[in-house]
């Protein structure tokens, strides 16, 4: 089935090209990277994470929100998101995949990784982040197949894709509370203590997981042709609004309760990202972006609005998709770079992260090699949809 | 199939390709100069020397567990009774007189352990 | 002023043999010794800043030199088990003193680092010391972010050029590895004192059994009132500080 990946026009193999190059450009910062340590990298005493695992906690919502689609799908009978069902279950496949190597490029000693499988201490949080990642990949990865393989064939789904599905559950609902709670494990940073950081993960992922969803559908829809997509892009952008709703709710809740108990270490990093300090805070390189953070949440916030209005839910089109991708960036601040780098500051001063060239290109290029993934795995799943209409 | 097999042929090429750009980068570390064979006059190890040629690996992976988590508490008893603290120093602390001791083999072999990349080496010292 | 209000309060610690709350805290060796919470030997170590006489880094060369500690000038790559710093950062604003003063690891009995490491390479041992097995840990920094002191470093490059005079009986890290004091457990080992406490020109740090009340550490301990860094985060450290 995966060699229809192979089959494209000269438009999906330069977007191809364009990946891999970057993929590549990757794997020349790591490999400066392994050389030099990570004294080449822009972390350092004081900024001891850097933007490898500020991808994480974001990722871990993305794939738990497969779930939503899963789910619903296969143990509820609810057949009008079947279209949507192996892209979400590949999304989720991704998303672990992703943050397996952004975990691998973070470590000191990445030649001692089966020690993270081998030498696992139940009682720190941190140790399931691997295990957990990889089951999940393993159960996305199948049911996506699976779901595919029968639709190809024009079966109905195997049975054992419900337990797949079952199995799949708990490990996917892990992930944000793991993501969580390997932070709360750290005392000093105020936002990484709160209780509301496992909700807040999983309602941003759902939320960005139901966005970029609805914006594969509406790409797929207009290269592959109408078909089924309507009631699901009204569907899935309904979800994506009340995700997004909740998760607004919940950023106000943080730091509403952060304000008004004025709490040293939140209010901090809330300031530096929203506020005018962060010029002054922050080092040179941060001065173009300091306004990044604030420009993204209204983006956030206003598409958001914009899917709660019925008609461009219904009408489906471009506005929704691109709201769709806006939610999803957003969320992807919010609870990437935005949690893990600003909550990191220390209001006792002291050096701010700043990415540095191999960080910079070990990123862009796991992004690529994510994005590469996904577009073969989007694919497949077309030239099996468009080899359905051909019968 | 053709097209199946030509993609698992590219993906294994460029894992291959990747891995060897990486792998170029990895420090080659020079062989220590040639040992000359001093006989080891350290009479009796803690198991038979012929285990000892073969396990000793195995041994010293168990002591290095043992020592780092339970420090002073780590001892190992032989069957005929003489107890040693879990510990490379203890190792090299009998097998001192001979500064090749791991390395001759080690070099023929072409073995090259990590313990050195923190212990420091006999070799290194003065 | 201080003291007042501590004495009243001292002989409420039974329950943990101390009191956590207060800033200042007056330790009864009996109530410690019989707290269910820690049986055998409890390493600690009682630093009398009184008598630490500012500019002297006796105990930072002993310690960097006994356990081949690098020295990289570079702040932010920096690698240190025991460091001075000024009293009231280290100890709050009950701490009088603006003098510099040292701080290592506080060994502590709730450690954030253990929950953080997600391979066990960082533990709490039997007799209390946190230990980090350097075979095991991959690196990924969590335990310097758990740790709420900022006393576990990290090698950002291979530390071996950054030896000065190495010393053969104790190993070197190796390049993308945590490190931090270990209240020598090897001098232990070998029936020693810590290399800082016992190079101390001036005696101010002691080094002992905290359980065992008839140890330096509980003599001093009960005899003195004593701080200890960020008590209310109830870490429980084992490095007390007399002001």
């Amino acid at each position: 089935m995966f060699e229809k990946a192979l089959k494209g026009n000269a438009a999906y193999w330069t977007w191809i090209t364009f990946l891999a190059v970057l993929a590549g450009a990757g794997i020349h910062g790591y490999r400066i990277q392994s050389e030099e340590g990570l004294a080449s990298t822009g972390m350092g005493v004081g900024a001891v994470w850097g933007i490898y695992n500020a991808q994480l906690p974001f990722l871990a919502g993305l794939a738990a929100s497969a779930l939503f689609i899963l789910v619903p799908e296969r143990l509820m009978k609810r057949s009008e998101l079947s279209a949507a069902a192996p892209l979400s279950a590949f999304l989720a496949a991704v998303a672990a995949a992703m943050s397996l190597l952004f975990i691998a490029a973070g470590l000191g000693m990445p030649s001692r990784i089966p020690g993270l499988f081998m030498n696992m201490s139940p009682s720190a949080p941190a140790s399931w982040h691997a295990p957990a990642l990889m089951a999940y990949l393993v159960l996305s990865l199948s049911a996506g197949w699976a779901l595919l393989a029968s639709r190809k064939k024009g079966t109905t789904p195997p049975r054992w894709l419900r337990a797949v599905v079952m199995l799949a559950v708990p490990v996917g609902f892990a992930l944000p509370v793991i993501a969580a709670f390997m932070l709360a494990v750290m005392p000093t940073y105020g936002l990484w203590t709160s209780a509301m950081l496992a909700p807040r993960i999983l309602v941003s992922g759902l939320a960005a997981g139901m966005g970029l969803l609805m914006f594969m559908v509406v790409a797929m829809r207009r290269s592959a042709g109408p078909d089924e997509g309507k009631e699901l892009v009204e569907r899935l952008a309904g979800y994506t609004a009340l995700a997004g709703l909740a998760s607004l709710f919940f950023i106000g809740l943080d730091a509403g309760t952060a304000f008004l108990g004025n709490l040293p270490s939140e209010t901090y990093a809330l300031r530096l990202l929203y506020s005018d300090m962060a010029r002054e805070a922050l080092p040179a390189a941060y001065a173009p972006f300091s306004l990044l953070p604030s420009v993204l949440l209204v983006a956030g916030a206003v598409s958001v609005a914009l899917l709660l209005l019925p008609v461009v839910r219904r009408t489906g089109g471009m506005l929704a998709a691109a709201a769709g991708l806006l939610i999803a960036i957003s969320a992807w601040f919010d609870r990437g770079p935005g949690l893990i780098l600003a909550g990191q500051a220390s209001p006792d001063g002291g050096t701010v992260y700043a990415p540095a060239m191999p960080d910079m290109l070990v990123t862009i290029g796991i992004w690529a090699g994510g994005a590469l993934l996904l577009t073969a795995l989007l694919k497949v799943t077309i030239s099996v949809r468009r080899s359905r209409e051909a019968l | 199939m053709m097209h199946k097999n030509t993609l698992i042929g590219l993906v294994i090429v460029a894992m291959l390709a990747a891995a060897a750009y990486l792998a170029t980068g990895a420090e080659t570390r020079d062989a220590s100069p040639a040992a000359d064979s001093g006989t080891a006059d350290s009479t009796v190890c803690i198991y038979p020397k012929e285990y000892m040629q073969t396990h000793h690996m195995q041994v010293l992976a168990d002591w290095k567990e043992h020592a780092a988590h339970e420090g002073p508490d780590a001892f190992m008893k032989t069957p005929d009774g003489r107890r040693f603290q879990k510990d490379l120093a203890t190792c090299l602390g009998c097998h001192d007189n001979n500064r090749f001791f791991c390395f001759s083999c080690h070099n023929y072999a072409n073995v090259k352990p990590n313990c050195w990349n923190c212990h420091i080496s006999p070799q290194d010292l003065p | 002023m201080r003291k007042a209000g501590l004495g009243l309060i001292a002989g409420l610690g039974a329950a943990s043999g101390i009191l956590s709350n207060p800033l200042f805290e007056r330790v009864s060796a009996s109530a410690w010794a019989s707290s269910p919470k820690q049986p055998g030997r409890r390493w600690g170590m009682v630093i009398d800043t009184r008598r630490c006489p500012e500019g002297c880094t006796t105990c930072l060369d002993a310690c960097r030199r006994s356990h081949n500690v690098p020295t990289f000038s570079d702040p932010r790559r920096q690698v240190e088990w025991i460091h001075k710093e000024d009293g009231r950062a280290l100890l709050g604003t009950a701490c009088a003193t603006k003098q510099a003063i040292p701080a290592l690891c506080n060994h502590c009995a709730e450690p954030s680092c253990v929950r953080a490491c997600p391979t066990d390479s960082i533990f709490r041992r039997k007799d209390g010391i946190v230990a980090i097995d350097y075979h095991r840990c991959i690196g990924c920094r969590s335990c310097m972010l758990a740790c709420p002191y900022g006393e576990v470093s990290f090698n950002w490059s291979d530390p071996r050029p950054a030896i000065k005079e190495p010393t053969p009986e104790y190993p070197t890290r190796e390049q993308g590895v945590v490190e931090k004091c270990s209240f020598c457990s090897d001098r232990l080992k070998k029936g020693l004192e810590p290399s800082c406490s016992s190079q101390c020109p001036e005696g101010a740090m002691t080094f002992g059994d905290l359980n065992d009340p008839k140890s330096a550490v509980s003599r001093l301990l009960g005899s003195n009132e004593t701080m200890r860094r960020k008590p209310e985060l109830g870490t429980e450290p084992s490095v007390f500080y007399i002001i």
